[in-house]
């Protein structure tokens, strides 16, 4: 009821009560009328009417008070307390009017200014977020796109961030790659821990000019693959241990081309030696002893055209494994030829040069593009001219292990010896650097000759191909927003300490297995397994844990028939002993979680001793926490929670199927926990368990 | 006196010119194409020197130096070794081994009969 009516039902109640006071007092006289004397009835009848009205004037008086009260003190009260509300709820820029006469003084106007600076902060505030929000995700895009490999890390080694640079660089290695997990399952440790601690003695250190990023070359884990990383701390408080940025290059490549390049040197200089030696001291011989006989001359002879031949074959072999090295095309990058004729289009235009039609498909190549860009509208230019003909074709061809730049034209071929002039002269917009300059950075050779087709001719520029020429096209990683999650707070290492953690900083893997029957220590086995991820109440679709297993044993049609999981499909999979330390590295650190946990633990457990791989991280079970959330329900099979709770159920009966499904039940069974009160894992814990003594209980009392 | 050279190498090549060079200053010259031969050859008769090349099948030039140099019987053997290795590492190596001197191939051969006639100390001439 609003204050207004309480406060007219007050009047109206008051009104009564004077009403009824009267009326009784009335009544009262009336009935004792008899008993009074005569002069005090005379009295009576002559002021009864007098009586009456003068009731009735105070009442009116009454009625006059209560409106002026209503009007200068409810109404403006009721009003400013509904603008009020609209200002704190809806519109913080309403404007106040609770009209004039009333008795609040300044208090409109006060209101009335809250709401103007209130408004005015909202609005700051969400303009603030606009261009917070949009810098954060120019950001994002900007470290998505880089193809520098960029991690950020936590003071625990733990990822924070990672781009797909990062993804491409582990791709075939990134059991280990995903948010919240330890940068060391990805990279030997000593470096990057040795790194840190220097940068962390600099910082504490009372030198004024520190030292603020390092260096260093790191490898992947079990892996001949090596990174050039640099690595940042980021600003932190703490100063024993501190956030930190590392970029990461796959220098692999280049650090192979190096050392074959050091091994070729070093073994033609062993190599040489002795074939030279044996000539030399020959040569030596029979210049100082030109009276030997003629049967050792002839030794010597031999011996001088054997090893000539040796040396020959020798620089042969080492001139070939020279060229094969990448290291002197350092300066070269992966360039795609339909980026290179492109441009080249668009330059020509620019300059109103001939025209270029492109031909054959794009190709790969290593090259200077800016250089080579430059080279090829020379190159163009002159042909143009030479020619006469202001159309010229473009296209690349593959060759063994090159690439040719075709320029075709209708005409003669350019004499060598002008090919020769054109590369002393300087390219278009290439300061001094000549043709013949860029051309010898890519491979060293240009020649016109006549096309196949009559009448026309080429000019042949080959370049380096480029590796990336047979390499399968990367898949795109989905347009995902948990590639990073800064919010995650330090969790606790202890698991004394990690029950106190609460259920909504912790890491979830959420998994389920399909086995060929229902009894663990009766033989049966895992024939799938997968799992998923939950970090701060996100399942991350990006990090995944899903594969066969080669159970060693026959499959019975009729588990078959439940998972439809075929001896065919799991014919060359891995063995169990092989997928559980890879499903160990995926749950490192995270509080294990599946249905009708105690089924799929005890498989687990059954093969410690075989695979040599403990689970000891805590486990939850949504059944469990299904009975202790809903215990006047019946059915807690997995179908029946996922239908209470509203959670899409597909590919029921895969073990990927089934662990989605009962990580999203998970995640509303953890929103209801946290009603009931239950935040901490330890709490979680402690309400299974007892669960579990329930269950006990109640199957005692049945038997 | 005349002094008598044992010459390793497995190459024939360089045997041939070493054998030629080393008779015709007038030493004594034998020739042994492995490490075992070469042993073998210093239990028959010991040499005043050793030609050691120091690639070989088998037993190499620097086990077999060091066997030499720990024999007590051939200690006054000196040793020249004959290294393919340009590198200063190997030469040291065999000096460590108990070589006497070294040589790198390819070498001069009147350097190589200076470095012979100067550790037998014989005097040009």
């Amino acid at each position: 009821m609003s204050n207004r009516r309480k406060f007219w039902a007050l009047f109206a109640v008051f009104m009564m009560l004077t009403l009824a006071t009267f009326t009784w007092l009335f009544i009262e006289a009336y009935v004792a009328m008899p008993q009074v004397d005569s002069g005090t009835l005379s009295w009576f009848k002559h002021y009864s009417g007098f009586v009456v009205a003068a009731i009735f004037i105070l009442l009116l008086i009454l009625a006059q008070i209560w409106s002026w009260l209503e009007k200068s003190l409810i109404e403006p009260a009721s009003k400013l307390e509904r603008q009020t509300s609209i200002i704190a709820n809806i519109a913080s820029d309403h404007h106040i009017d609770i009209g004039s006469g009333h008795w609040f003084g300044e208090l409109p106007d006060t209101v009335q200014k809250l709401g103007d600076s209130l408004s005015k902060t909202r609005r700051e505030v969400r303009e603030a977020l606009a261009t917070g929000a949009h810098g954060v995700e120019r950001l994002e895009m900007v470290i998505k796109k880089l193809k520098t490999g960029i991690i950020v890390c936590d003071g625990e080694a733990r990822i924070l961030l990672y781009n797909s640079a990062v993804q491409d660089i582990f791709s075939g290695h990134n059991m280990g790659l995903g948010l919240d997990r330890s940068l060391y399952g990805l990279l030997t440790r000593l470096p990057v821990e040795t790194t840190i601690n220097h940068l962390l003695e600099e910082q504490n250190s009372s030198t004024a000019k520190k030292i603020e990023e390092a260096s260093f070359y790191c490898s992947i884990a079990k892996s001949d693959i090596l990174l050039d990383c640099t690595l940042a701390l980021l600003p932190d408080h703490n100063i024993n241990q501190s956030m930190f940025v590392m970029t990461l290059a796959d220098v692999t490549r280049n650090m192979e081309a190096l050392q074959r390049k050091d091994r070729l040197i070093r073994n033609s200089l062993d190599k040489f030696s002795s074939p030279m030696a044996n000539i030399r001291a020959a040569a030596e011989n029979l210049v100082s002893h030109p009276d030997i006989d003629v049967q050792t001359r002839d030794s010597f002879h031999k011996i001088i055209s054997q090893e000539v031949a040796t040396l020959s074959d020798l620089f042969y072999m080492a001139s070939k494994e020279a060229q094969s090295i990448a290291s002197g095309h350092w300066m070269l990058r992966d360039t795609n030829t339909s980026d290179l004729f492109l441009m080249l289009d668009r330059h020509l235009n620019k300059s109103g040069g001939p025209k270029v039609v492109m031909g054959g498909e794009p190709r790969w190549i290593q090259a200077d593009a800016t250089a080579l860009l430059m080279a090829l509208e020379s190159v163009i230019f002159n042909i143009a001219q030479k020619s006469g003909c202001q159309t010229i074709t473009i296209e690349s061809l593959i060759g063994d292990a090159l690439v040719y730049l075709d320029l075709t034209w209708s005409g003669e071929p350019i004499p060598a010896a002008t090919v020769e002039l054109w590369q002393k002269q300087a390219i278009i917009g290439g300061g001094d650097m000549t043709l013949g300059e860029v051309v010898e950075r890519h491979g060293g050779a240009i020649w016109s000759q006549k096309h196949r087709c009559d009448g026309q001719s080429i000019l042949r520029i080959p370049v380096p191909i480029s590796t990336r020429q047979w390499q399968q096209p990367k898949e795109e990683i989905p347009e995902r927003p948990e590639f990073y999650d800064f919010s995650r707070r330090d969790s606790t290492k202890e698991l004394g300490r990690l029950a106190a953690s609460s259920l909504s900083d912790l890491t979830f893997v959420v998994f389920d297995t399909e086995t060929t029957g229902l009894n663990p220590s009766g033989g049966d086995e895992i024939i799938s397994i997968a799992g998923v991820r939950i970090v701060n109440g996100r399942i991350l679709t990006g990090e995944i844990f899903k594969e066969l297993v080669d159970p060693g044993l026959p499959i019975p049609k009729s588990s078959t028939k439940i998972h439809g999981i075929s001896n065919a499909m799991v014919a060359g999979a891995p063995g169990i002993d092989t997928v559980l330390p890879r499903f160990k590295e995926f749950t490192a650190g995270a509080v294990l979680v599946a249905h009708n946990a105690a089924f799929d633990m005890r498989f687990l457990q059954l093969k410690e001793e075989s695979s040599g791989v403990w689970f000891d991280n805590p486990v939850l079970d949504t059944l469990l926490l299904s009975v202790y959330l809903h215990e006047d329900v019946i059915d807690h099979t997995l179908d029946g929670i996922a239908g209470r709770l509203g959670v899409e159920v597909q590919d029921r009966h895969t073990a990927l199927g089934d662990a989605m499904v009962t990580a999203q039940a998970f995640l509303k069974l953890l929103k209801l926990l946290k009603n009931k009160g239950v935040t901490s894992l330890g709490l979680a814990i402690e309400a299974s368990e007892n669960m579990i003594q329930i269950r006990k209980q109640q199957e005692k009392a049945r038997y | 006196m005349t002094k008598d050279i044992l010459i390793v190498d497995d190459a024939e090549n360089i045997v041939i010119s070493l054998e030629f060079l080393m008779k015709k200053e007038g030493f004594n010259v034998r020739v042994a194409s492995d490490g075992d031969a070469a042993l073998q050859a210093m239990r028959d008769h010991v040499p005043d020197l050793v030609l050691l090349d120091v690639m070989m099948p088998k037993r190499d030039g620097y086990e077999v130096c060091q066997t030499i140099k720990a024999s007590a019987e051939w200690q006054k053997t000196r040793i020249i070794m004959l290294t393919a290795k340009s590198r200063d590492v190997e030469r040291e190596k065999g000096l460590a081994m108990g070589a006497d001197d070294y040589i790198t191939k390819p070498f001069a051969t009147r350097e190589l009969v200076a470095k012979v006639r100067k550790i037998l100390k014989i005097d040009k001439g």
